[in-house]
């Protein structure tokens, strides 16, 4: 039973840091309406940067990580920049497509920089394990769930509550109103790319603490996928119920059906979970249904 | 489609025919010349090359009908192509099935499967069903892996002996080759032949605005699982032919990538037209195999790029050509043609 | 003495190659009530957006001609820096922002206000004139009918503060009776803000009904000018806009059994 035990926290806990993932997804549709499937691409960006500076040039971890995060926050403004806002009006289907693009091509130049070698990445987070009661716990998934909550506390604060969080949930809507009422559409989807770029950092240093890592690690962008759909790519606060929904229900499928498949299923279960919400909520549990006048 | 002065039609069957002019037969004619005879004017590369160019062409021209057409954004196609492939192989491994007989149920089969998610399109619109496709992808790699290894070889893969018609086996690139134009040809015209069609029209009403297409009468619901049918099917064949040109069928050969190059190939060739889906898979193709030509001498030349240079470059190719053909050219290739068509004819007027 | 809105021979065009406007000239001064009419595809919302630099969104430019705005020229501006100069637009079909609640739309229409404070005496104003909205602040704006939702496109706009509202057939799909009151609160909103309005509408009725002055555009151009009586005593307004044959009442089908009048602005 302990072992079940630790299979649901520790689901918990990675859930909550797909939920971190998944916040940068919402941010980004929710401002720019874009769902950038080139998140986890950045997410990689975000940690090889840190590695090279922490290992590489052999920066202490108090200056590699700021200098990480504005690069990050760069790369968010510099993608937005040069890549999206072209594309100001255009319909769904070409932001959908951009960003599948921009994924392939990230990858092939993380790829070109760094190679396919494994990295391994430094400890930036302390590495000794938590201990309560029976259950050993990742410190840094402890640190991490702590931020996620926090970090989604306020991001739905702002959406909701201030004048500027409003403004950018207008862009969200549509891009001409929000124009039409004197809105600076550019700035908002800016903010967001760049927001989301840090968070994406963040989450990256989490994951990543102290272990391997190559190119591939970019496909945790496509496991936060259901729990981004699952909340409903609007909704924020849903983001962290999500999170911890699937991480659960992930956990207890790995637990469960583990055995019968001979394992693999934490990799696919998510996929399973987003096509039962897919077709139970469309919109996910907090998110905006389409309201349609015919 | 602008046509020459003096060109009309009088009957309905003329004027949805796909060739109108004596100068359009010709071209044609020479086409049709040229790719029969290509393994006597072509080297065994350029045969290599127009097997995979013909494979893939079928599974985009089919996505083309799905996405294209009838607007359901498919990001699995390579998904439904692995099924196909596989049934194809499964079949051919433990029943001793023969080729004509196989190809055919790798499309249904492959059809059947998307169709499923065509049903799901009842529920789920647009941009969420393209996630469910990205699902279909995981669980497909995911179902392949732990059916029974007898059937479906799971990691190991399935290999294959060649297509035997009789006892004469297409067991050499040329052989296969005539196969492979055979089915492109008779599923391009079938396509066009959709397109034309009270279907095809139905698809393009779906895509267009599907509240609208169900308040005049168009059981969309029917329609958008047909399109995932018809997709698939395409996909399936693509999957048959795959099986037997490769001779060996292993899920890690179908990923989300392959699905992802696709629809790439029907962004740059133009979404919407089955000519957009062939251009768009020649010019892809063509580049692809000009980066494996060319990689391994930049590697030389520059060693700093490193062993994976290859793969990066076709990467950065591909994720680069469809962020400049979104933003410079949605409509694709074949827009980018018709403009120029236009300008010649009108010239020296600006519009 | 410059007036408040003025277009100077400008002319649109879409994507390089569709001409739309052909040369427009036209005028609204300041706490002027000004009728754009035509039949569906005359310009008329075109018109609308190259003032309020909504083109861009289209692939539409100013190709020639100037527009200005209180003598100072805008055709190339962004549409965020001309709602802070009090120059705003109403979109047709009732835009909401249809997942935020009454409150929350109005709010973001006074972005442009620089304190909280005034953006929550401003609120109070709106909800003055628009009492019905005051009862659903909390609703959800994309299920509130079609007249609330004019009402509250309309609030949104006085949010910001306008000197001029540019209106786009605010009558669209909406009730006779809803019709009425809404013209009747747009007159009211020019003699108690002071605010100008450019309002194009189908339902020339109404609009002549209240208007200073009116202009027709058929195929890109103004192809009749004059003050709202002219325009309402017009015999091929009467004609072709109001529904009106020779005798004065309404037109019996009887009456057109062959073409007796042709549009004298046609030549």
């Amino acid at each position: 039973m302990a072992s079940l035990l630790g299979y649901v926290v520790n689901g918990a806990l990675a859930g909550l840091l797909y939920a971190l993932i998944a916040m940068s997804f919402v941010i980004i549709y929710r401002s720019a309406r874009v769902f950038n499937f080139a998140q986890g691409e950045i997410v990689v960006v975000g940690a090889f940067v840190v590695w090279t500076f922490m290992s590489v040039l052999d920066f202490p971890w108090w200056v590699s990580v700021p200098l990480a995060l504005g690069a990050s926050l760069l790369l968010g403004l510099f993608i937005e920049r040069l890549i999206l806002r072209p594309l100001v009006g255009e319909e769904l289907f070409a932001f959908v497509m951009v960003t599948i693009g921009l994924l392939i091509f990230i990858r092939g130049v993380v790829l070109v920089a760094w190679g396919p070698e494994v990295r391994f990445f430094p400890a930036v987070l302390p590495l000794a394990a938590i201990k309560v009661g029976p259950l050993v716990l990742d410190r840094a998934l402890v640190l991490g769930g702590a931020a996620t909550l926090v970090l989604a506390a306020i991001t739905s604060w702002f959406f909701n509550r201030t004048q500027a969080g409003l403004e950018m949930t207008a862009v969200a809507e549509n891009h001409q109103i929000a124009l039409s009422l004197g809105i600076s559409v550019k700035r908002s989807i800016a903010i967001a790319w760049g927001v989301s770029g840090v968070l994406s950092t963040l989450a990256a240093i989490i994951f990543l603490n102290g272990k391997g890592m190559t190119f591939l690690a970019s496909d945790i962008g496509f496991a936060a996928l259901p729990v981004a759909l699952l909340a409903g790519l609007e909704s924020i606060g849903g983001v962290v119920l999500g999170g911890l929904i699937v991480g659960i229900a992930v956990g207890l499928a790995a637990y469960f059906l583990d055995p019968i498949f001979q394992g693999g299923v934490a990799s696919v279960f998510p996929f399973v979970i987003m096509v039962i919400i897919l077709l139970i909520r469309p919109s996910g549990l907090f998110g905006w249904k389409t309201i349609e006048r015919i | 489609m602008t046509l020459p002065a003096g060109v009309h039609a009088e009957t309905y069957d003329q004027d949805r025919a796909l060739i109108r002019t004596p100068g359009q037969w010709i071209w044609f004619a020479a086409l049709l010349a040229g790719l029969l005879l290509l393994p006597l004017l072509g080297s065994g590369k350029a045969i290599g090359i127009a097997n995979v160019i013909g494979i893939t062409l079928v599974a985009v021209v089919g996505l083309q009908l799905t996405s294209g057409f009838a607007g359901q954004i498919n990001m699995g196609q390579s998904a439904f192509m692995g099924v196909g492939a596989y049934a194809c192989g499964a079949l051919a491994v433990n029943l001793q099935m023969p080729f004509w007989l196989t190809l055919p149920i790798s499309g249904i089969s492959a059809a059947v499967f998307g169709a499923v998610f065509g049903l799901a399109a009842l529920r789920i619109k647009g941009f969420y069903l393209a996630l469910t496709t990205i699902a279909a992808q995981y669980i497909f790699s995911f179902a392949m892996l732990k059916l029974p290894k007898a059937w479906f070889g799971q990691a190991e893969g399935l290999r294959l002996d060649a297509a035997a018609l009789g006892g004469y086996a297409l067991d050499t690139d040329v052989r296969i080759y005539y196969l492979v134009l055979l089915v492109a040809v008779v599923m391009t015209y079938g396509a066009w032949g959709v397109a034309r069609s009270r279907p095809g029209r139905a698809f393009v009403a779906v895509r267009d605005n599907d509240n609208a297409a169900e308040v005049i009468g168009i059981n969309v619901f029917y329609y958008k699982t047909l399109a995932f049918f018809i997709g698939a099917f395409y996909a399936g064949i693509a999957g048959g032919l795959w099986a037997y040109y490769v001779r060996y069928v292993q899920a890690d050969q179908f990923t989300l990538w392959l699905s992802v190059w696709y629809i790439g190939m029907l962004i740059v060739g133009g979404m919407g037209s089955v000519l957009g889906a062939i251009v768009g898979t020649v010019v892809i193709r063509l580049l692809q195999d000009l980066i494996t030509v060319v990689g391994p001498e930049m590697v030389e030349a520059f060693p700093r790029l490193g062993g994976q240079f290859v793969f990066a470059a076709m990467n950065m190719l591909l994720g680069g050509m469809i962020i400049a053909f979104v933003i410079f050219e949605p409509r694709g290739l074949v827009h980018r043609w018709n403009i120029l068509k236009e300008s010649y004819r009108i010239w020296p007027f600006p519009h | 003495m410059a007036m408040l809105l003025e277009l100077n021979n400008v002319e649109v065009v879409y994507s390089d190659v569709i001409l739309v406007l052909k040369g427009i000239n036209l005028a609204v001064d300041g706490r002027q009530i000004v009728a754009l009419l035509g039949a569906n595809g005359a310009g008329k919302t075109t018109t609308l957006k190259a003032v309020s630099g909504l083109l861009h969104s289209e692939d539409g430019k100013v190709t020639a001609g100037v527009i200005q705005f209180q003598g100072v020229p805008i055709h190339h501006e962004e549409p965020q820096n001309l709602v802070r100069r009090g120059l705003v637009q109403v979109m047709e079909g009732r835009r909401i922002l249809p997942h935020m609640t009454v409150e929350q739309n109005l709010l973001v229409g006074g972005k442009v206000l620089k304190s909280r404070q005034e953006r929550l005496d401003a609120l109070d104003k709106a909800y003055g004139y628009f009492p019905q909205l005051a009862k659903m602040r909390q609703r959800v704006s994309g299920y509130l009918s079609g007249g609330e939702q004019q009402m509250l496109v309309i609030g949104r706009a006085l949010m910001a503060r306008p000197r001029l509202i540019l209106l786009d057939e605010p009558s669209l799909g909406l009730a006779p009776m809803l019709v009425t009151e809404i013209f009747e609160l747009v007159e009211r909103l020019r003699q108690q803000e002071g605010i100008a309005f450019l309002v194009v509408e189908q339902n020339a009725n109404m609009a002549l009904g209240i208007a200073d002055h009116g202009y027709v555009m058929e195929n890109g151009r103004i192809v009749l000018a004059g003050t709202g009586r002219e325009l309402r005593d017009n015999e091929d307004i009467k004609e072709f806009y109001l529904g009106m044959s020779l005798s004065g009442h309404g037109k019996s089908f009887k009456d057109v059994k062959h073409y007796k009048r042709r549009k004298r602005w046609l030549g």
